[in-house]
C-alpha cells in the first residue's frame, strides 16, 4: 500500500519553510534575533540527572520565549493550538542536559478515560549535530532524530501508582478479571497492550519516553531509555524537566557534548483540548548551544 | 487520495491508501427477521474476547434494538447528521462519503464519542416508534416498528479505522481480510475511534491503546465460524468469505446471498467504507428508513425474502445459518437438502428443505409404552 | 412472602447453587454443584422441547466447596433416620449414597412413554461427544391432537369428545361449567375478578352470601370467590375499587429474555445487558449493580405525573396488604424500607395507556442489600455479609405481586390421560390439579423518587441527547423517517 500523505506532508512543509522565522526576506527586529541566538545550557554544578523542575540553579539558565503553532502540515491537524508559548531553560553539569518546560495550562490531563487525553510535551534533538539538519519535523530518511517525550499520565502513574479501573470510574462495578482465576501465563491473553510492553501503556521508571524518529509515523521507543525527568502542575501551569546523558551511550543517542551548537525543536500537547498524536502545537528547530 | 474501486456504492471514492484487496475477505451475513436480542452472542464475545482490565465497558459484538437503540449513544444519528441528506436513488450512490466529507486537515468525517456515550450499552431495547391506536390492525410495512441490529466490527475493504491511524497501528490481513489493531505499535492517539464511523474501536483506559474486534481470528485459521456466530440462538448468522465483486460464486452461500440474490445488504454503505457484513433487512419496516441505513436496493432485498420458497438455492443458503461451526466454502441444494463443504470438499452438514415429520406407532410393541405427544 | 409467612417459619432450609434472595432469608443454606459442576450425571427435559438434555459427569472444577444437591437431602435424611429409627428415610437415597445416580436416572427413563428404551449409559456417552437425544413422542415434530384429528381417537375426556361443558360441581359452583371470561384477578381497571356472562340457566355460581361474606368484600381471598355475574356492559361500567385511591395503573410483571426463574442475571454482564440502564462503570452511583429494574410507562401517563424517562419512581400497591401486611406499623419501618418498591421509568410507547410492565426476575433488594447500598462507598447494593447481588434499590416485584389461587385449578373430579400415556384417570394429580402461574399482576400507583441524571441532577443522559421516544431531538426525527436519505 502507498501512503498517499507523504506527498502531501512535503508539500505543506515546503510552504512552512517559507513562513519559519528568521527567512531572509523578513526585516530582522529585536525578537528575531533572540530567536536566532536560541537556548543556551548554561553549566552547573553537581552529577547525574537533572531533575527538580524547582532548583534554584534555572534561574541562572535565560529563559526562551519558544513559540508555538499548531501542526497544519499533514492529517490529522490541529485546526487551533491551545498552547503558544512555551517558556524553555537548559542547564547541564557536563553530565546530563536539563530542559526545564513551562507553559500555562489550565487543566490538568493526567488521567485517561476513553475521550480524554493526557498534557504531554517532547523536546527533539538531531542524533548528529554536525551533519545536515534534520527535518524539524520528526527527522527524516537518514537524518534521524531524538525524540524525548515527557507524559503527565506517566508522571501520575509514578507519583501516585498505576491507575486500575476504580481510579478511573470510582464506582465501577466489576465480578471478575482473569487474573484473578487464571494463572499469569493464561490471562496474559486479556492483557491487550500491557501483556504485550507497549511502551505507552506504563512508564519504566521515567515520566519520558527516549524515542528515535526517521519521519512521519516513524516514531520508534529506544529499546534502552536514558531519559528522565519530572513534571509538576500547579496553578494552572506545568513544570516539566527533561533530561538525558549529554554523551551518546547507546547507539543514536543525540550528541550534546559540552561546547556542541546543536538544535531543539518542541512539541506540547494540551490533553483537555483533545491533542494526541499529530494533533499537537509546535517549534521548529530552536538553535541550543551547550556551554563548555 | 488514491482512487479505489468501491462496488457498494457503484463508483471509484477517495481513500488514503491504494485499494488491494486481500486474497480472501472474512464475512458475515445476519438475517435481522430472525435476531431476538437475546444478547448470547454479545457474552460469548464478551466472555472469550474483552473480561479484562479496562475492557469492561468493550462489546465487540453488540445489539442494539432499531430505532432507539445505539452503542455508543445515537452513533448512527450523529455521522448521518453530519453527513447530511444524501441521494440513495440509484444503484450509483452520488453523495460523499465519510472520506469525501472529510474537513480539513481531516483523514475522514468522525467524532470521538464522550466518555458517557458508553453507558446504557441496551438503551432503546424493544422500544418501537410511536404508540398504537386501540383496535388498530398491523399493516406492511409496520406503523409502530422496531428490529434488533447485531454489530461487530465490519472488517472494511476501505477501512476508516486504518486510514485514519497515522501510524499504521492498524493493518488488513492479506490471507483474510480481518482487520487487526497492533497492540505494540498503538499509541493511543484515537484517531481510529474518531475515523470509524460504526464506532467499532474502543479505547482501552488501563492499556492506553485502542482495541478491536479480531474477527475470532484464532477460528478462522482453523476453518471455524467465530464466536458470536456458532453461539447464536436464533441461528442468523453465517459467517464465510465473500468473493471479489467479479468473481461471485453461486456455490458460496455468502455470494448467493449478496451477490446473487441480493437479499443480503450492507450496513450503510454510504459512508464507502465497504463492510463485510451484510444484513437481510427487516421486512416489517418501512423501506425509506432501511434505505438509509442498507442503501438502494432494498425492497427487491425484501420482496425476494419474503418470496424465498421460490428459490431452492436461497432458502438452502438461508437454512445453512446455525448449522455447523465449521465455515462453509461450499453448498449445494440437492433432493430437497442443503449440504454445505468445507474448503477441502468435505462434507460439513446436510439440512433438509422441510423439516421431515415422523410419526411413531401410539403403542410400542417391543418397548412395551405408550408414545405421547405430551407428557 | 418475608414479613407476613417466614416469621411464622420455624425453620428455613435451602439449597442452591447460586446465592439468590431465598438464600438470604434461610437459617441454613446448602451449597450444592451448578450444572457445570455435576460430579454425576443427570438429566431434565421440558414439556415442549424435542430434546432430553442429558448432563454427563464433567471433569470441570468445582470454583467452592459444593455437593451434589442429591448428598444434600441424603444428609438430611440420615440425620432423620437417627432420630426417629426410621430406615426408610435413608433407604430412599440408597443409589445416592453409593453413588449410582444412574440407577435412579435408568428408572426415570423405563417409566417414561417418550424414553423408555432408552439406556442412560448410552445417553450419557452421546452427550459427551455432543450429540443431542430426541425425546420419543407420538410425532415428530410434536402435533398436539395428533391421534383425535388423524386416528379419529376419542379425546382424553369424560365423554371422548371435545367439551364445553363442565359438570364437575366445583366448575358449577365457580360458574365455570360454560365457557365464560373472567376478567383478571387484579389487573383490570374494571371490577377484579368477576364474571362476565349473559345470564344462562345452567350459571348458578355460589356466591359470597352462600360461603356467608360481604359482597363487597373484595380482599385477596374472598375476591377469587364472589363469583359476581355481569354483563360485558356493566362490567365496563364498574370500577377497580382501588382506581379512585389512586392505585389506577395496571402492573405487569411478564418473564424476560435474559433470565428466567432465578438464573444469575445479577452477574456484572447479565446485568448491564438487562434493559437500558445498565453501566459497567456505574457512572450514577445510585445504580443497585451495573443495571437495574424498571417500570415500562406509556410517555403520556408517565408526564401526567410528572415522571421523567429515567428517573426514579415509588411503585404502591393496594396499602390494605402490599408491601406486606402491617407495614405501617411504626416498628416496621426498617422492613418497610427493603420493602417499599422503588424503580426507574421508562418511557415506553409500546404499551397502552394505564397499562405498565416491569420485567419478572430481578433480584430483590434484602435487608443486607439495602445495608450495601446505604453504607458501601460506591452505593452497591451488594449485602457485605454475604455478596448477595440486588437488582433494585428497595423493594422487588412481590412487593406488589401476589399469587391468586383459582378454586377451579384446585379440583379433584376431572378426567384426564394420565401422566406419559394414553390411558384416562380421574380425580387429583399433580399435573392436573395444582394451582399454577406466578404473582404477575397488580394495580400500582407512581410517585417520582429522584431524577434520572447522574446523581439525581437533571434529566437521564439519553432525554438530554434528544434519542428518547416523544422527546426526539431534530435530527433524531429525521432519522426515525429516514430522511438522510432522498429516495
Ligand atoms: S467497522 Fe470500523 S473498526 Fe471495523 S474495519 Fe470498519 S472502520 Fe475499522
Ligand atoms: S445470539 Fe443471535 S439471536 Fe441472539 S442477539 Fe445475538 S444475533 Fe440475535
Amino acid at each position: 500500500m502507498n501512503k498517499s500523505f507523504h506527498r502531501r506532508a512535503w508539500a505543506g512543509f515546503a510552504v512552512l519553510l517559507v513562513l519559519m522565522p528568521g527567512c531572509p526576506s523578513e526585516r530582522p527586529d529585536p525578537a528575531v534575533e533572540r530567536e536566532r541566538e536560541g537556548i543556551e545550557a548554561v553549566r552547573i554544578e553537581g552529577t547525574g540527572a537533572i531533575l527538580d523542575p524547582g532548583a534554584g540553579f534555572w534561574n541562572e539558565a535565560p529563559a526562551f520565549s519558544v513559540q508555538l503553532q499548531p501542526q497544519v502540515v499533514v492529517d490529522p491537524r490541529l485546526p487551533e493550538a491551545a498552547v503558544g508559548e512555551l517558556e524553555a531553560r537548559a542547564v547541564h553539569n557536563g553530565e546530563w542536559i536539563g530542559m526545564r518546560l513551562r507553559w500555562a495550562d489550565e487543566t490538568r490531563d493526567d488521567v485517561l478515560r476513553t475521550a480524554d487525553f493526557g498534557d504531554q510535551v517532547a523536546v527533539q534533538f538531531p542524533i548528529d549535530p554536525h551533519g545536515p539538519l534534520p527535518s524539524a519535523m520528526m527527522g527524516h530518511e537518514g537524518a534521524p532524530v531524538n525524540v524525548v517525550q515527557w507524559r503527565a499520565p506517566f508522571q501520575r502513574d509514578l507519583d501516585e501508582g498505576a491507575p486500575d479501573i476504580f481510579d478511573l470510574y470510582p464506582y465501577a462495578l466489576v465480578d471478575i478479571y482473569p487474573d484473578e482465576v487464571l494463572g499469569v501465563i493464561d490471562a496474559r491473553a486479556y492483557t491487550g497492550a500491557l501483556g504485550v510492553d507497549n511502551p505507552i501503556s506504563r512508564p519504566y521508571e521515567s515520566p519520558v519516553l527516549d524515542q528515535i524518529a526517521e519521519g512521519w509515523g516513524s516514531l520508534t521507543v529506544k529499546p534502552i531509555q536514558l531519559a528522565d525527568g519530572r513534571g509538576v502542575w500547579n496553578d494552572g501551569e506545568w513544570t516539566v524537566v527533561i533530561t538525558r546523558p549529554l554523551f551518546p551511550i547507546t547507539p543514536n543517542d543525540p550528541d550534546l557534548r559540552p561546547g556542541t551548537a546543536t538544535n531543539a525543536a518542541f512539541a506540547v500537547w494540551e490533553g483537555g483540548s483533545g491533542e494526541t498524536g499529530a494533533r499537537k502545537s509546535w517549534a521548529l528547530w530552536v538553535p541550543l548551544r551547550v556551554a563548555e | 487520495m488514491p482512487k479505489v474501486y468501491n462496488w457498494q456504492i457503484g463508483r471509484e471514492m477517495e481513500f488514503p491508501y491504494e485499494g488491494v484487496r486481500p486474497k480472501r475477505q472474512f464475512a458475515m451475513v445476519m438475517d435481522t427477521n430472525k435476531c431476538i436480542a437475546c444478547q448470547t452472542c454479545t457474552v460469548a464475545c464478551k466472555t472469550t474476547w474483552t473480561p479484562g482490565r479496562g475492557q469492561e465497558y468493550m462489546f465487540w459484538n453488540n445489539v442494539e434494538t432499531k430505532p432507539y437503540g445505539g452503542y455508543p449513544l445515537g452513533w448512527d444519528v450523529r455521522i448521518l447528521e453530519k453527513l447530511g441528506v444524501r441521494d440513495m436513488t440509484g444503484p450509483v450512490y452520488e453523495g460523499k462519503t465519510i472520506f469525501e466529507a472529510a474537513p480539513d486537515g481531516e483523514i475522514a468525517l468522525g467524532y470521538i464519542p464522550e466518555d458517557e456515550d458508553w453507558a446504557f450499552p441496551n438503551v432503546g431495547e424493544d422500544e418501537c416508534t410511536g404508540s398504537m391506536e386501540q383496535g388498530a390492525l398491523y399493516t406492511m410495512p409496520h406503523m409502530q416498528w422496531m428490529f434488533y441490529l447485531p454489530r461487530i466490527c465490519n472488517h472494511c475493504t476501505y477501512a476508516s479505522c486504518l486510514g485514519s491511524c497515522p501510524r499504521q497501528s492498524i493493518y488488513k490481513r492479506p490471507e483474510d481480510g480481518i482487520v487487526l489493531l497492533d497492540q505494540h505499535r498503538c499509541r493511543g492517539y484515537r484517531e481510529c475511534v474518531k475515523g470509524c464511523p460504526f464506532k467499532k474501536t474502543h479505547f482501552n483506559p488501563i492499556t492506553r491503546v485502542s482495541e478491536k474486534c479480531i474477527g475470532c481470528y484464532p477460528a478462522i485459521e482453523n476453518g471455524r465460524q467465530t464466536q458470536c456466530t456458532i453461539t447464536c440462538i436464533g441461528k442468523i448468522r453465517l459467517q464465510g468469505f465473500i468473493s471479489k465483486p467479479d468473481e461471485a460464486r453461486e456455490d458460496n452461500p455468502l455470494d448467493y446471498l449478496i451477490f446473487v440474490s441480493k437479499v443480503a445488504k450492507p450496513l450503510y454503505p454510504q459512508f464507502g467504507l465497504e463492510g463485510n457484513v451484510y444484513y437481510i433487512p427487516p421486512i416489517h419496516v418501512p423501506p425509506r428508513y432501511l434505505t438509509q441505513m442498507f442503501g438502494y436496493g432494498v425492497e427487491e432485498a425484501m420482496e425476494t425474502y419474503r418470496r424465498a420458497t421460490e428459490d431452492k438455492k436461497l432458502l438452502g443458503a438461508l437454512l445453512l445459518f446455525g448449522s455447523t461451526p465449521e465455515i462453509i466454502e461450499r453448498y449445494e441444494v440437492q433432493n430437497d437438502t442443503a449440504i454445505g463443504y468445507n474448503k477441502d470438499g468435505g462434507e460439513l452438514v446436510r439440512v433438509p428443505i422441510r423439516e421431515p415429520i415422523h410419526v411413531r406407532a401410539a403403542y410400542d410393541e417391543q418397548y412395551e409404552t405408550h408414545r405421547t405427544n405430551i407428557t | 412472602m418475608v414479613n407476613n409467612t417466614l416469621p411464622r417459619c420455624e425453620l428455613v432450609v435451602y439449597n442452591d447453587w447460586w446465592w439468590t434472595g431465598s438464600c438470604e432469608y434461610s437459617d441454613i443454606v446448602y451449597g450444592v454443584d451448578s450444572w457445570m459442576e455435576f460430579k454425576q450425571p443427570d438429566m431434565t427435559s421440558s414439556n415442549t422441547n424435542p430434546f432430553l438434555q442429558i448432563y454427563p459427569a464433567t471433569p470441570i472444577r468445582r470454583a467452592f466447596n459444593t455437593v451434589p444437591d442429591n448428598e444434600t437431602y441424603l444428609g438430611v435424611s440420615k440425620e432423620l433416620a437417627k432420630i426417629t429409627g426410621d430406615r426408610r428415610f435413608e433407604d430412599l437415597w440408597k443409589f445416592i449414597e453409593e453413588r449410582k445416580i444412574d440407577v435412579y436416572l435408568q428408572r426415570i427413563i423405563d417409566h417414561s412413554a417418550t424414553l423408555k428404551g432408552y439406556r442412560f449409559h448410552y445417553l450419557e456417552q452421546l452427550a459427551r461427544e455432543g450429540i443431542p437425544a430426541l425425546l420419543n413422542t407420538r410425532t415428530y415434530p410434536r402435533v398436539n391432537g395428533y391421534e383425535q384429528v388423524h386416528e379419529s381417537k376419542p379425546w382424553a375426556t369424560r365423554t371422548g369428545r371435545l367439551e364445553f361443558y363442565r359438570p364437575e360441581p366445583e366448575f358449577i359452583e365457580a360458574g365455570e361449567n360454560l365457557p365464560v371470561h373472567r376478567e383478571p384477578s387484579d389487573s383490570t381497571f374494571h371490577d377484579p375478578c368477576v364474571i362476565v356472562a349473559a345470564p344462562h340457566p345452567a350459571l348458578r355460581p355460589r356466591q359470597p352470601g352462600d360461603w356467608g361474606f360481604d359482597p363487597e368484600d373484595r380482599a385477596q381471598h374472598p375476591r377469587q370467590m364472589r363469583n359476581i355475574m355481569l354483563s360485558v356492559d356493566e362490567l365496563l361500567q364498574s370500577r377497580h375499587y382501588i382506581l379512585d385511591q389512586g392505585y389506577d395503573h395496571i402492573f405487569h410483571t411478564p418473564k424476560f429474555r435474559h433470565g428466567s426463574h432465578t438464573t444469575p442475571i445479577d452477574t456484572d454482564y447479565m446485568m448491564v445487558l438487562f434493559g437500558p440502564f445498565g453501566d459497567m462503570y456505574r457512572r450514577d452511583k445510585r445504580m443497585p449493580g451495573t443495571g437495574e429494574l424498571y417500570v415500562d410507562m406509556h410517555p403520556e401517563d408517565a408526564r401526567v405525573l410528572e415522571i421523567n424517562d429515567g428517573d426514579y419512581i415509588w411503585i404502591d400497591g393496594d396499602p390494605a396488604y402490599l408491601p406486606f401486611r402491617g407495614w405501617n406499623d411504626p416498628e416496621k419501618a426498617d422492613a418497610y424500607k427493603v420493602a417499599r418498591l422503588m424503580a426507574r421509568a421508562r418511557y415506553y410507547p409500546g404499551t397502552p395507556r394505564g397499562v405498565t410492565r416491569m420485567w419478572f426476575n430481578g433480584y430483590m433488594a434484602t435487608p443486607g442489600s439495602v445495608k450495601g447500598h446505604e453504607t458501601r462507598e460506591d452505593g452497591i447494593a451488594k449485602n457485605p455479609e454475604t455478596n448477595y447481588q440486588a437488582m433494585f434499590r428497595y423493594g422487588g416485584h412481590q412487593s406488589l405481586t401476589r399469587t391468586w389461587l383459582k378454586p377451579t385449578h384446585q379440583t379433584a373430579t376431572l378426567v384426564y390421560r394420565r401422566l406419559f400415556t394414553h390411558v384416562l384417570g380421574q380425580g387429583f394429580a399433580a399435573d392436573v390439579h395444582c394451582v399454577t402461574g406466578a404473582p404477575r399482576e397488580a394495580m400500582a400507583k407512581f410517585e417520582k423518587a429522584e431524577h434520572g441524571g447522574i446523581g439525581g441532577v437533571g434529566l437521564w443522559r439519553p432525554v438530554e441527547l434528544g434519542l428518547r421516544p416523544t422527546t426526539e431531538s431534530e435530527a433524531m426525527k429525521r432519522y426515525l423517517a429516514g430522511e438522510f436519505v432522498n429516495v
